[in-house]
């Protein structure tokens, strides 16, 4: 099935975005304001061991303070979403936010309303238990951080 | 272990029937009037005897302590005042064991609650290896569990439909080449505003990068392309996507151990890298 092993370098946006922000070729222009969480993607962290290169990220972008979930980095719990939790679709919403009601008393004791979950099943699934409990906040991805506070430099501007 | 080895049973009716709020399915609900116990031994039987021996699968079961060490590691089982039939143990106990302990022979109405269980009330997350004092990969069990409901066709409709659309068009959300390099140029469009001389590069031979996407983002989440288009070109990095059928890294067909889709998603992005002639790929969040 396929190669032995990957014939091209692949990388998590995670790995990419830390590249690019550590050897300056993204600089922050400012910082989003307010404590924030970090929901660690099972695919990135407790698989892939990146939980420094996120909070590195995160620390960059954000004012802080980072307020960590416990438990957090590769002993963190999944967001329910993974694994196909998300993709089993809308009959299954409900039993899936019953299902991460431990997520959801997590995220209330960090008290922080952003979420960084730069994971498409993680942002759904977090927005999903935040509505559900009746949580505020609301996930964020990656992305959406970089863009929103990443300089753009006159050249760029239209 | 004499407690964890696996006798052989032959009673077929002999099951915990589990008490869960009833969710509709069609995945479920309509599959399962087709299901036989002959049907359901074949599809176990072909998944347990790869490489004609199961020791992977044998050699957790018979090394398994019923220490419930795995119970507190689940987020199922905490968010579910420790009921005992959300612990990872359990579901194992509940789904391959039994499936092997009955070679099996199960009925149709068994093989809906394994499905329910291993589809429905586990991610995958590998959370419970990390607490099992020999490290077993509950994971792999559970997901060989899936692959078995897979063949059988026993898979919740929602991603089984993905999955096809995977397997016919590469694509998780049966989009068309066409939509694909349109919405591309319609989110360059769209970032000008924003970003002077913005480009999406499409099938660029010989780029640094190629980004690859999941479905969902050129279909309902074409802020994820505008964003990456951003910054990008603001980074000055020699990017692209292929225009090809196999720029899609969602892989349902891994989630439901479909391996016949799976490796044909993942070979698609790998023949594009080959094709473009590209240094690096980089997925989406």
């Amino acid at each position: 099935m396929g190669w032995k092993e990957s014939p091209i370098e692949t990388l998590h946006p995670i790995e990419f975005y830390y590249e690019l922000v550590s050897t300056g070729r993204i600089k922050i222009a400012r910082k989003i304001k307010g404590p924030v969480t970090i929901q660690d993607p099972c695919n990135l962290v407790r698989l892939r061991g990146r939980g420094e290169m996120l909070r590195y990220l995160v620390n960059e972008t954000f004012e802080g303070p980072i307020i960590e979930m416990q438990p957090n980095r590769g002993h963190n719990y999944c967001c329910n979403g993974g694994g196909g939790g998300n993709a089993i679709g809308p009959p299954w919403k409900a039993n899936r936010c019953e299902g991460a009601r431990i997520k959801a008393e997590q995220i209330i004791a960090t008290g922080c309303h952003n979420i960084c979950s730069p994971c498409h099943n993680c942002y759904t699934s977090i927005n999903d238990v935040l509505k559900f409990y009746n949580i505020e906040g609301h996930a964020m991805f990656m992305d959406e951080i970089l863009a929103e506070t990443m300089e753009v430099p006159e050249e760029f501007k239209p | 272990m004499a407690e964890a080895s696996v006798k052989e049973s032959t009673k077929t009716e002999d099951w915990v029937k589990l008490n869960r709020k009833p969710v509709a399915d069609p995945g479920f609900d309509e599959t399962v009037k087709n299901l036989t116990t002959e049907k359901i031994e074949k599809a176990v039987n072909a998944v347990l005897n790869i490489g004609k021996n199961g020791a992977r699968f044998m050699a957790p079961l018979e090394t398994c302590i019923h220490c419930a060490l795995c119970s507190n590691a689940c987020h199922w089982y905490l968010s579910h005042d420790k009921d005992p039939t959300y612990a990872p143990v359990a579901k194992v106990k509940m789904t391959l064991w039994e499936l092997i302990k009955r070679k099996g022979k199960v009925s149709p109405e068994f093989m809906k609650q394994v499905a329910r269980i291993v589809f429905c009330e586990c991610n995958l997350c590998r959370r419970c290896s990390m607490y099992c004092p020999f490290g077993l990969d509950i994971a792999f069990q559970l997901g060989m569990v899936r692959r078995m409901c897979f063949i059988l066709g026993l898979v919740p409709q929602n991603i089984l439909d993905q999955t096809h659309s995977l397997s016919a068009t590469l694509t998780q959300l049966w989009i068309t080449q066409g939509d694909w390099i349109d919405t591309m140029q319609w989110q360059e469009e769209e970032v000008r505003g924003e970003i002077k001389n913005v480009r999406i590069p499409i099938d660029k031979e010989g780029a640094e990068v190629m980004w690859c996407p999941l479905g969902t983002e050129p279909k309902v989440a074409t802020y994820h392309i505008a964003r990456t288009a951003k910054i990008m070109n603001v980074a000055g990095i020699d990017w692209t996507v292929a225009a090809q059928d196999g720029w899609d890294s969602a892989n349902m067909g891994m989630f439901i151990r479909d391996m016949e889709t799976m490796q044909r998603v993942v070979r698609g992005i790998y023949d594009n890298a080959m094709r473009l002639k590209i240094k690096r790929i980089v997925l989406t969040e």
